[in-house]
This record gives C-alpha cells, structure tokens and sequence, in this order.
C-alpha cells in the first residue's frame, strides 16, 4: 500500500486546535478560581434546636471575602441536615460537590474512605501559622484516619451526664465529687429506685441511655485499632464494664426507662451531650424541657481501671479532593476552624463547643456562658474544659456504625439474658471480627 | 474474499464493535452514577466501595475521547509514511490503556484490538509474536480482579446492584457479551492474520519454483548455445581449410598437372610451373599459419586486450604485408571475459576479411570510448563490396554482439567499413 506523507496544513490544523483547547480550558480554569464553593446545612448536627445557622456561616463567609478581594464563596442553603448526608454524597458521585463542606461525624469515615475528602497534611505542614496543638486532641483527632488528616474541626460536642438536682437532693444527695465511680453512681441509683406513690410499681430510677459506650469508655476499653482492622473485646476492662452493665440493669427490675421519664423528672441520671445542657438549660428552650426540677451537668462516673472520660463528637469540615481551588478552600477551612472571632461564635449561635483551647478557656466565652446561663446561675466552665481535655474521640473507621451496632446487641444479649460476661465477649468479638475480614 | 481482504474487514469490524463497547459501559456506569446520585442511595452507595466513581460526563467523554484518539492513530499509521513507528505505538499504546483507565478496567477488550492493528507492523519470524505475547501479558496485567487489589476501583457489577435483578442480570450479560464476542474476534484475526502469512509463504515458494524452471530452461539454452557456437566454430574451420589449404592445394595440383605436361616438351616452363607451385604452396604455408594464429584460444589468457590485438596485428600484417594501424583513445582496456573475447574477434575477424576478401594493403583500426559505450571502427582501403552479403563472418560478429547487446554497422563503398557499438558493464574497468 502507498502511504501517503503526513500533510503540513494537517499538522498545522491539529496544533491550532489544541492551542484554541487549551486557551478555552485555561480561561474556563482562571473564572472557576475566583469562585469558591461551600457546602453546609441549616440546624444543629446535635439534633437540638438551632435557629442561627446563618448568622455564622455569613459572617465567615464576610470576612473570607474581604481577606480575599475579588473570591466570592457560594453555597446552596436551604438544605436541612436530615437531607444533609445524601445531598453531599449524590453530589460527590454526580462530581459537582462543594469546594469546602461539612461533615458529619457519621459521614465522615464514608467520605474520607472513598478518597473523596483531600488529605490535609501538606497544608497543615506548610501553613507555618498554622499550629494544630491549639485544638483540642480529640476534637482534631477525629479527623484523622490513619495518620493522615482528612478534616478539620469546626464544633465539638462532649458527653456529660445530666443530674436532676431537685431529685437527689430530696433523696438527700448534696453532691457528687468530679471524680465519682461506678461504685458511687450504683449507689445513688440503688438509693433512688424506688415506689414513690405505693402502688407496688417502681416509678423513679437512677439511670437512664447509660450504654455499653459509656461503661467502655470509662472503664479504658480500646476495643478498637483506630483504623478498625483489628477488634479486641476480651480484657479484664471489656469483662469489667460488662458485669457492670449487668449489675445496673438489674436495678430496673425489668422496667423499661426513658428519656421521657428523665423529663418527667423520675430519673436521677442521663448521659446526654454538651448541646442538649447548652440548649435547653436557658430560654426559651428549658420550657420545653426539664421544666419542673433544676438540671445540672456532671462527668460520667468512672470504673475501676478507667478515668472519668466522655467522648467527643464533632462536626468537621473537609476538602473536595476534586477541588480546584486548593489553596482557597483551605484559607476557606482555616476561616471557619481557626479563626478565634468566628469559633467564638459558636458559643453565640450554636450549641456545641469550640474546638480550639483558647476560644473555649477564654475569658469573653466565659462571660457569653455565664450570661446565657446566668438565669440557673452559670455552668462550670471548667467542667467544659476539663472535659473536652479528657474526652476521646469517636472511632472513625469505616465500619464503625455497622460495627458498634454488632457490638452493642451483642453486649445487649448478654445483659437481658445473663450470659456470662467473658463467653458472651468472645462470641461478639468472633461475629465483629469476621465481618470485617469480609 | 481472499484472506487479506477478511482479514481487514474483521479488524474493521473489531474496531466499530470495541467503540460499541466502550460506548455501551462508560454510558450504563454514567446514567448509574448520576441514577444513584439523585434516587437518594448515594450514601448506602459510597458505604460499598472504596472510591468515589467516575464523574459522570467526564468518564464518558475521556473514555470516548481517548478511542477517537486511538482510531486517528491508527489511520495515520495504515495510511501515511511514519519516520518514528514506535513512537506511534507507544502513543497507541497510552490512548489503549487511558481508554480502559478510564472505564476503570470494566472493558479491557481495546488491548485486543491495539494488539490486532499492531501485529501487521510485527514481520519476521523474531518479532512475529512479540504483540502477542505482550497483548496476552497486558490483557491478564488490565484485569478488574488484579486491578482492583492494588487500584481503587469500582466494578460495573457494583453500578447494576442498583437496578433490580433482572436489569442487573441483562446489563452484566451484555458486558459479558462484549468481551467474549471481542476475544472471539480476536482469535479470527489472528488465524486469518497467520493465514494470510502462509499465503504469502506459499506464493514465494511457488515463485521461487518458476524461477528455477526458468533457471534450468536457461541452462539448457545455454548448452545449446554452446553446441551451437562449437558447430559455427567448426564450420568456419572449415571455410579456413577451404579458403586456404583448399585454394592452395588446388593451385599446387594445378600447377604440377599443368608441369607433368610440360615435363617432356619443356624443361624451361616446368621450371617456371614448380617455381608457381613452390610459390602457391609457400603462399599456403603462409595461410595456415595465419589461420593457426587466429584460431590459437589463449592469445588473449596470455596477455591483457590491447597487447593481444597488438600482437595479432603485428602478425597479420607481417603474413600479409599489409599496413595494418591502431588508434586507441579508450584508455586501458579492460572489460569483462566476454566483451573482450567479442572485441578481439570483431577485430580479428574484420582484418581477415579486409586482406582475404577485400584484397585491402592498408587497413585502419580505431577504438574509442564514451561513457560505457566502446565503439571500434575498422576500416580498409580493398575493394569493398556493392551488395553487402551476410556472409559467414558477418553473421557471426552479429552474434556475438547481440549477446552483450551490441550493434554492428557495416558500409561497403570505397574500402569496407565495419563499426561496431559495444556497451561495457560498469564496474569491471577499475578493477
């Protein structure tokens, strides 16, 4: 066959076309870059009221703008965050998700697990004013997975639990020491069980939503390697906060108790989260709730070999690892998660806690808790701090919804039905452990 | 349909259908993505796999994009003249594995088909399965299974988890379709590929075989040639004895007839009658040892051209007393065997005509030479000849020449003229 040479106008053709190309794509490129996306959600990721969503994001988004002449932030509002999840998702499939987004501390092991969130360790290295030992360890922590940080705290949230004061003290509890023990808290709760009214029927408790998480959690159990690939549910601890649960459900004497009945006021005990205490000890919300005993807030009680610890949940913001606009969105992130104005802002609009020591010690928050508080005169604030120092993070690894809901019927079997504890343990631990090596 | 023809119109066939392919799984995977992304099961979807899929658009226009890309490559390469062919294949071969990168290795069947263009581009026997092998090794390395242990990638089975069961069993059957029906084509390709090449072996061979049937035919020509040239050659040793110890006899018996006669009556004319004969016979004498010298086969073994037509000159011209001269302006003169042989006879000849027939006493040799034709003229001053007859001589020059692919002129007034033209292989002289 006579091949023919390759033409000069042929040739020249093709280049022109890829120059045109490329200008087009370049200039498409240079607009894209004066815009920034943001993507989050109207309410509280606590599930407690939350009206001022807004006011915050505008007044980061505000200064954002200003400390980036000629940048403008966009974002979709509107979205509630029950629709929050899937929103994010569908749009990180369809390759339209936000520059910047927040993510929800149940999401985020999902997303960081489909590389869908960029790694950060390369701007937290380079960004020489960046310092992470200013955030509290295990709001900062969470956003980590396997060593590499993939989100930044925006808002914490501890476990505490919630005390009706009015019920211990005419059972005639003054108080209960900061570092109280399961041996206390059984006490108490032995104490006030009881029929109040005579009619044969139990109808105040000591406890109520005290999970197996919390008796882990006090008690020093690290079932978990933080990046979830090994499980070990058979320690002294484990075994120990077991007997434990047990011991506590036996003071129910098969009664089924609520957080209703905590409302109510029949129960002494519920470990509840920063933000439920934030929002519904003032007004307007304490007229909702709690209205007819006086609510506090304490640590959880301790076990024998653990510490008065809680966890922390906590609501992170994160990179689109498709962004194009890297160096903005991380600017974008640090606005949000690193500015002291707009952190202490979440003591004005949110019901969480800052995730950054100074904003959370400062005097300013101090003064903005009281006031809010002022009306039950004033919480702690160095329970807060105290606290979210102590608190460890959620685990974050992929399967941990799926696993820690194995867990927790696994652990629920053996309390209802009086398996011994170790027995019970090894046949959970054999069930987790298979389904991870699926 | 001859083999060839088959041949192009599979791998034809093969490139439409891969782009069907190509086609039909960046299309399915991309209404999936997008069908997920807004029927709310994006986050149950994200829970499955390990990597965000594809975006949409961008998977269906890269994938597509590359096998264009891929296509104009490969005309290019089938129909203009490459200086760098391997640089074409390597760019072949980074469009082929973009295209299947950006299926996320849910079709490899492109593989087949670079391998199939590629393989015509692979001739003789070391190279011959070079694409071969390596189109098997990247077929087996491009497998979603051995892919997906060390990329992050999402199967197309996991897209149709989101229709219901026989959907999902109807898309996966199609896919499956398409690769077992490529490898199919494949396979086609390649047997009318190593078809077509024994074809070809078959048509040298026959080839081959004709050329030594016109060997061997031209072997025979050339001993009957031969046999030929012996009949010539003992035919002209016949017209020497004739022309020269016939002549000579007859005047000697002649003459000593014509003396026996005279014998008795005079003694004085036998004495002039055997002074004839004496004279006749000497003249013969003469003759044969001219003819002797002319059909002597090493004159020219012995020395180079020139010398050799010096010294039949000279030798001539001292039987003959003819004046016999030599102007060579072609240099040295050394040609092969066979235009040598030719020149020396054409010479020797046309001297031997000149003094014999044209009775000539001055005869003017000339050889001159431009670019590869040598051109010798001989030329006499006898009495020549009105009706040029092809006589033995002649015909025989004509011969000769006509072997190297020579011309001969001959011209008969006013003495005779014999040019002859021979062209001289290149080469030879510089030697």
């Amino acid at each position: 066959m006579k091949k023919k040479i390759i033409g000069k106008k042929f040739a020249a053709g093709v280049f022109l076309a890829a120059v045109l190309a490329a200008a087009a794509a370049s200039a498409y490129y240079f607009q894209q870059k004066r815009t920034i996306t943001l993507g989050f959600f109207t309410g509280s990721p606590w599930d407690v009221p939350d009206a001022y969503t807004y006011q915050l994001i505008d007044d980061a988004v505000e200064k954002f703008e200003a400390d980036h002449p000629g940048v403008k932030v966009k974002y979709v509002s509107g979205i509630q965050k029950d629709d929050y999840s899937e929103y994010i998702a569908s749009a990180l499939i369809k390759g339209n998700a936000p520059d910047v987004f927040f993510v929800l501390p149940e999401d985020f092991s999902t997303f960081a697990g489909t590389d869908a969130l960029m790694n950060l360790d390369g701007y937290i290295d380079r960004d020489a004013d960046y310092d992470t030992s200013r955030y509290y360890s295990a709001s900062f922590e969470f956003g980590n997975i396997s060593g590499s940080q993939y989100g930044i705290p925006f808002e914490s949230v501890p476990s505490m639990m919630f005390v009706n004061k009015t019920l211990l003290k005419n059972e005639g509890i003054r108080e209960i020491p900061e570092d109280w023990t399961w041996e206390d808290f059984y006490e108490i709760c032995d104490r006030v069980t009881k029929d109040t009214d005579g009619n044969g029927i139990e109808d105040q408790f000591g406890v109520c939503g005290y999970t197996w998480q919390h008796a882990f959690m006090t008690n020093g159990v690290d079932f978990f390697d933080r990046d979830g690939t090994n499980c070990n549910l058979l320690s002294e601890n484990a075994i120990e906060a077991v007997d434990f649960l047990k011991e506590m459900d036996g003071l129910t004497k098969g009664n089924i108790v609520t957080a209703d009945d905590f409302d109510k006021g029949n129960v002494a005990f519920m470990p509840a989260l920063l933000s439920d205490y934030r929002t519904y000890k003032p007004y307007p919300w304490n007229i909702k709730k709690y209205t007819n005993f006086e609510l506090d807030c304490i640590t959880l009680p301790r076990g024998e070999r653990g510490d008065n610890n809680s966890t922390m949940s906590t609501l992170l913001l994160a990179m689109n690892s498709r962004t194009d606009n890297e160096e903005l969105a991380w600017e974008l992130i640090k606005t949000f998660c690193y500015d002291i104005e707009i952190q202490s802002e979440i003591y004005t609009y949110k019901g969480g806690a800052s995730v950054l020591k100074t904003v959370t010690d400062s005097m300013t928050t101090m003064l903005s808790i009281n006031q809010v508080l002022s009306e039950e005169g004033g919480m702690d604030i160095n329970l807060i701090t105290s606290i979210m120092d102590h608190a460890e993070p959620n685990y974050n690894f992929k399967d941990t919804t799926s696993v820690e809901e194995m867990i927790g019927a696994g652990i629920n079997d053996i309390v209802k039905n009086g398996t011994d504890s170790k027995i019970g343990l090894q046949m959970t631990e054999k069930q987790v452990r298979s389904f991870l090596n699926e | 349909m001859d083999t060839s023809a088959l041949k192009n119109s599979t791998l034809s066939f093969m490139k439409s259908f891969n782009f069907i392919a190509v086609l039909y799984i960046s299309v399915v995977s991309a209404v999936t993505i997008l069908k997920i992304g807004n029927s709310g099961g994006a986050v149950m979807f994200l829970k499955k796999v390990n990597t965000l899929p594809p975006v949409p658009g961008k998977m269906l226009l890269i994938s597509l994009s590359f096998f264009v890309l891929l296509m104009v490559l490969m005309y290019v390469h089938d129909n203009y003249e490459i200086k760098h062919q391997w640089a074409v294949i390597v760019m072949e071969f980074i469009c082929t594995v973009s295209v299947i990168a950006a299926l996320q290795v849910n079709y490899n069947g492109v593989i087949l088909l670079f391998v199939a263009h590629i393989m015509k581009y692979f001739e003789g026997s070391s190279k011959k399965l070079l694409p071969l092998i390596l189109g098997s090794t990247f077929f087996l390395i491009f497998d979603f299974n051995a892919c997906s242990n060390i990329f992050d990638i999402i199967s197309f089975e996991t897209y149709t988890e989101y229709y219901i069961g026989t959907v999902a069993a109807i898309l996966i059957l199609i896919k499956n379709l398409f690769a077992t029906l490529n490898i199919i084509l494949f396979i086609v390709y390649t047997i009318l590929h190593l078809r077509e090449q024994m074809d070809e072996k078959d048509e040298i061979n026959s080839l081959n075989e004709r050329l030594q049937d016109a060997n061997r035919e031209l072997e025979m020509y050339a001993a009957e040639s031969e046999k030929l040239a012996q009949t010539r050659e003992r035919n002209r040793l016949a017209r020497e004895i004739h022309d020269t110890l016939g002549h000579t006899l007859t005047g000697i018996i002649a003459g000593i007839d014509a003396a026996q006669a005279v014998a008795d009556v005079s003694p004085e004319t036998l004495k002039r009658y055997l002074s004839l004969v004496s004279d006749v016979a000497r003249q013969g004498m003469t003759d044969v040892r001219r003819s002797v010298n002319e059909l002597r086969p090493d004159a020219l073994e012995q020395r180079d051209l020139l010398s050799a037509i010096r010294k039949m000159i000279s030798q001539m011209s001292a039987a003959s007393k003819a004046d016999i001269t030599l102007d060579n302006s072609a240099g040295r003169l050394s040609f092969g065997e066979d235009e040598e042989e030719v020149i020396y006879r054409i010479i020797q000849e046309s001297i031997t005509n000149s003094i014999r027939h044209g009775k000539a006493d001055r005869v003017k040799i000339r050889i001159t030479r431009e670019y590869n034709i040598v051109t010798i003229t001989i030329k006499d001053n006898g009495i020549g000849a009105e009706n040029i007859e092809p006589g033995f001589g002649l015909t025989h020059m004509k011969e000769r020449l006509d072997m190297l692919g020579g011309k001969i002129q001959v011209d008969g007034k006013g003495g005779f003229c014999v040019m002859a033209e021979i062209p001289i292989r290149w080469g030879k002289e510089n030697d």
